[in-house]
């Protein structure tokens, strides 16, 4: 008799214990610095949140920060190697042949170009951003840009032509 | 002749008090929403809700009128009539109670001589309600949402209704008024009947537990479990008709926040230099709300506090704790009364 | 779908077919779960998987070994970093490939990095699942500093594509260790405050204590691995028991589950269990960036990956169970088959032994606590 009033008194002394412990957290909470970004009023491709107003602690995009594709025709040597290794097949590139230039590449070395991109697209749409045409290119003509608003009404526009070819019909162009 | 205008005197007055209370409670369940939201936010370390008006404030009035212009949608195999009479029911229950509140010491529609009586009445039409729109919609869910409804509101009652009887005790009247009134004294606050005797104060929070399990809140909120149930007894509901259940909801807080604090807290009690600033005894009435919404607060906080309870839990909590508990301030204050007549805890050595 | 006949309650009464899921809040995905019911009381249960089906290991069989790489982050994109491990691991295994000491480093440290996030998310959701919605938002909050930390690493938030064979993809940048150490110190105290508003709570503890117990036994018959094996009471660790990459060389604890506030193997043990693991992998992360020696991050590997004909099993301690990846090679630039094992496949197969004789709410606790999740089951 006295050991269960003993348990039931406990019971009801520990919940109302537990329950304030509780509440005592969200209040101490509710007075914290929210962690919300307001994108996109704050710019986080900016390199200083703070400028905008945000107190929290997340940080801006990364240097390394996998947004959109960028693509350099100038000094795309026409290699295919990232057509080759997208697992996905969002790249394709024509080329056509000319006279031998040489580009610097990523690691410091001479790359000889003798071919030029005519047509250089990426459908944006599929790709995953995964970054595995941006590691073998040799001359860091493709690359990550920080862009990351792809919405859009058609799908059409996330193909993005890097290089326009000529002559083709565009709507052809489009389609990958 | 007479008798007519008489009586027409009083529908009048009847019909512009009801306007005047349905856009309190409009008011007052939209600004909950968005307090609930706000209040949420900030304690998930989050914003919550602050783009539509400052602050977001005006965040209400936009899902209004989306709800309002949302399709008016019944499942194909639900019992229509019965499917559009749910939310109605419900939201009556929840308005009613708006006649016998006292917004003040002169601010009140109606002082039922038997107000709590009445509070407890017709608020469990609700129940009838939620269990007809849960049934009706023809969803497992929902029926299971309802279930759980049902079987709450009828075991709580017994806990709210015991712990209303301490104050009634006290004040030897059913009236809303009267029982504010019964609570004079003590510099507004020694008066109050949580601080009459340690049983009234225990009441006070057996009380209060058990209406917030009432108005299925949580850690109560079982009929509308989110990760169990979906959407409890309003999973099939959209448009209108989820704003009425919505806003009956939100009322319901409202509601039980403001009738513990008139039967618990001292209602519009003040000391009496204060009492006359304002006319209609509206510093009385500013009091009181205050005092509302702290309890408003504190019934959103347990929300963004607790875990929710199992069903045979929720049974054990209301039979094994509250009503036993309930039960046993009832009689102490009882004995207080006859032990200690008119004296209370603070003046037990002393005159009241 | 009706792959139940309702039993006769007399009275009048039926039992009751009930589809839990697809959508579902509870199910952590698109998982379907058909529940006989006696009221609140399920009779029987049946797990329906496959909405997330996307041939995974068949696409495997079209593409080059490296080109894997990004899918298997999407095998549980909860904890992605851990699937690309086993993966890199599996085709080293079969090429026989040294990778650098320094890359394994890197490796351990976005693998127990993401073993924490991976656990946030499991033990927050499981609060939401029981009722409580902040503690869910707490762990996110958490998270969302660890997602900082990765995405400063390799670019990305959630499928990192960061393991590569023979190696990793980027060395830490030059802030991360000490970003790294200021986050694990913060780690600690917002835990303890997690556990105060959740684990501590008498409802929450009441909800969980006895709740849905596997047993030793049925753990092991079952395949149950990882986490939930450990919560029933097996002390039986990948990373201790049969160690890999550099786990031999830091020291951590394996914490099994006891019976804390109910029987052996409940549903709060499961959950106790992951709040431990995630302190444990703190320490392993701290002595991984106190021992992490200089040097290359990529082993030499010739351009094109051709594996000698044969086979390879690897298994890594995943968040959710043992992941074990069987890799069949002809010799060609492509796999001829892959097998993933995964630990929620073998946890949902345990819930229809389980479930029968709980309430719903229990039914939603055990999914929670076995930290199921949909992508993973399915492939």
């Amino acid at each position: 008799m006295v050991q269960s009033m003993k348990r039931y008194v406990g019971n009801v002394g520990n919940t109302t214990l537990t329950v304030l412990k509780g509440l005592r957290v969200t209040l101490i909470n509710l007075f914290r610095t929210p962690i919300t970004i307001q994108y996109p009023e704050v710019d986080i491709r900016q390199k200083d949140l703070k400028a905008f107003g945000y107190k929290g602690p997340l940080g801006p995009l990364p240097d390394r920060f996998r947004g959109f594709l960028h693509v350099n025709p100038e000094i795309c040597i026409a290699c295919d190697l990232c057509m080759k290794a997208c697992p996905i097949d969002c790249i394709r590139i024509e080329s056509t042949k000319i006279d031998k230039t040489t580009i610097q590449g990523k690691d410091g070395k001479a790359v000889n170009k003798v071919k030029h991109p005519v047509r250089f697209d990426i459908h944006l749409g599929k790709c995953m951003y995964c970054g595995l045409c941006v590691e073998p290119c040799p001359t860091g003509a493709i690359s990550f840009s920080k862009e990351f608003e792809g919405a859009t009404s058609t799908l059409n526009t996330l193909v993005v032509h890097f290089a326009e070819p000529k002559g083709l019909p565009v709507r052809e162009a489009t389609i990958l | 002749m007479e008798i007519f205008l008489q009586e027409g005197l009083v529908l009048l007055k009847a019909a512009l008090w009801a306007v005047a209370l349905s856009l309190v409670m409009a008011l007052v369940a939209g600004f909950l929403t968005y307090l609930e939201r706000k209040v949420a936010g900030h304690m998930q370390a989050r914003l919550g809700p602050n783009r539509v008006g400052p602050y977001g404030l005006l965040q209400f009035v936009a899902d209004g009128v989306k709800l309002f212009l949302k399709e008016d949608l019944i499942p194909s195999d639900a019992d229509a009539p019965l499917f559009r009479f749910g939310p109605y029911l419900v939201f009556v229950g929840s308005f009613a109670v708006f006649a016998v509140l006292p917004f003040g010491e002169r601010i009140v529609a109606t002082d039922l001589n038997i107000g709590l009586f009445y509070v407890l009445a017709i608020t469990s039409i609700e129940t009838v309600g939620l269990l007809m729109a849960g049934w009706a919609s023809n969803n497992k869910w929902a029926l299971l949402g309802a279930m759980r409804s049902a079987a709450q509101s009828i075991s709580y009652e017994i806990p709210v209704g015991v712990s209303f009887l301490i104050p009634i005790v006290l004040a030897g009247s059913m009236s809303l008024q009267g029982i504010i009134h019964a609570q004079a004294g003590g510099f507004g606050l020694l008066g109050w009947n949580v601080f009459h005797n340690p049983f009234s104060l225990a009441a006070f929070f057996v009380g209060c537990t058990a209406m917030v399990a009432e108005i299925n809140r949580t850690p109560f909120d079982l009929p509308e479990a989110e990760s169990e149930l979906v959407a409890g007894y309003n999973t099939e509901y959209s448009g209108m008709r989820f704003a009425f259940f919505f806003l009956a909801e939100y009322a319901n807080i409202f509601v039980i926040s403001m009738i513990a604090a008139a039967i618990f807290l001292g209602g519009w009690q003040l000391p009496s230099p204060f009492k006359d600033i304002l006319p209609f005894g509206l510093v009385g009435s500013f009091v009181l709300l205050a005092k509302a919404a702290v309890l408003v607060f504190i019934v959103l906080w347990l929300r963004w506090t607790l875990p929710r309870v199992r069903v045979d839990q929720l049974m054990e909590v209301c039979w094994k704790y509250l009503t036993p508990m309930a039960l046993v301030c009832l009689m102490g204050t009882a004995v207080w009364m006859w032990a200690f007549p008119g004296r209370i805890f603070f003046g037990l050595f002393g005159t009241a | 779908m009706q792959p139940f006949e309702l039993t006769d309650l007399g009275a009048g009464t039926k039992e009751m077919m009930l589809n839990m899921g697809p959508q579902h809040p509870s199910t952590h995905g698109v998982i379907k779960f058909v529940l006989r019911m006696d009221g609140e009381v399920v009779a029987a249960l049946d797990p329906d998987v496959g909405f997330l089906h996307r041939s995974i290991e068949k696409i495997a069989e079209k593409l080059s070994y490296p080109d894997f790489m990004p899918y298997t982050d999407r095998v549980d994109y909860v904890a992605a970093m851990n699937c690309n491990f086993g993966y890199a691991r599996v085709v080293e295994k079969l090429m026989k490939m040294e990778v650098p000491k320094r890359a394994e480093y890197i490796r351990v440290i976005v693998a127990e990095l993401n073993r924490i996030s991976s656990h946030l998310v499991s033990v927050g959701t499981f609060g939401n699942d029981i009722g409580a919605v902040t503690p869910f938002l707490y762990a996110i909050r958490d998270r969302e500093l660890i997602n900082d930390l990765l995405e400063m690493l390799c670019g990305a938030r959630l499928t990192y594509n960061f393991v590569r064979i023979g190696g990793v993809a980027f060395d830490l940048p030059d802030t991360f260790k000490e970003k790294a150490i200021a986050f694990l110190d913060t780690l600690e105290p917002k835990l303890k405050e997690f556990n105060t508003l959740l684990s501590e709570n008498r409802i929450f503890r009441e909800r969980l204590a006895g709740v849905c117990v596997i047993s030793k036994e049925d753990a092991v018959a079952y395949g149950v691995t990882g986490p939930n094996l450990r919560g029933s009471g097996v002390d039986w660790d990948l990373r201790r028991d049969e160690p890999y990459s550099v786990y031999p060389e830091v020291s951590f604890e394996v914490p099994v589950g006891g019976g804390l506030v109910g029987k052996v193997g409940d549903a709060f043990d499961r959950y106790w269990v992951r709040i431990k693991e995630m302190q444990e992998s703190a320490k392993i992360v701290r002595q991984c960036l106190e021992q992490i020696p200089e040097g290359p991050i990529m082993a030499k590997i010739p351009r094109v990956l051709k594996p000698p004909a044969g086979d390879a099993f690897d298994r890594t301690e995943a968040p959710r169970g043992e992941l074990g990846y069987y890799l069949v090679s002809d010799g060609s630039s492509k796999p001829q088959r892959l097998k993933i094992r995964t630990g929620s496949f073998a946890a949902v197969s345990i819930i229809p032994k389980i479930a029968p004789g709980w309430m719903i709410a229990d039914i939603v606790a055990l999914i929670g606590s076995l930290d199921i999740i949909a992508p993973e089951i399915d492939r």
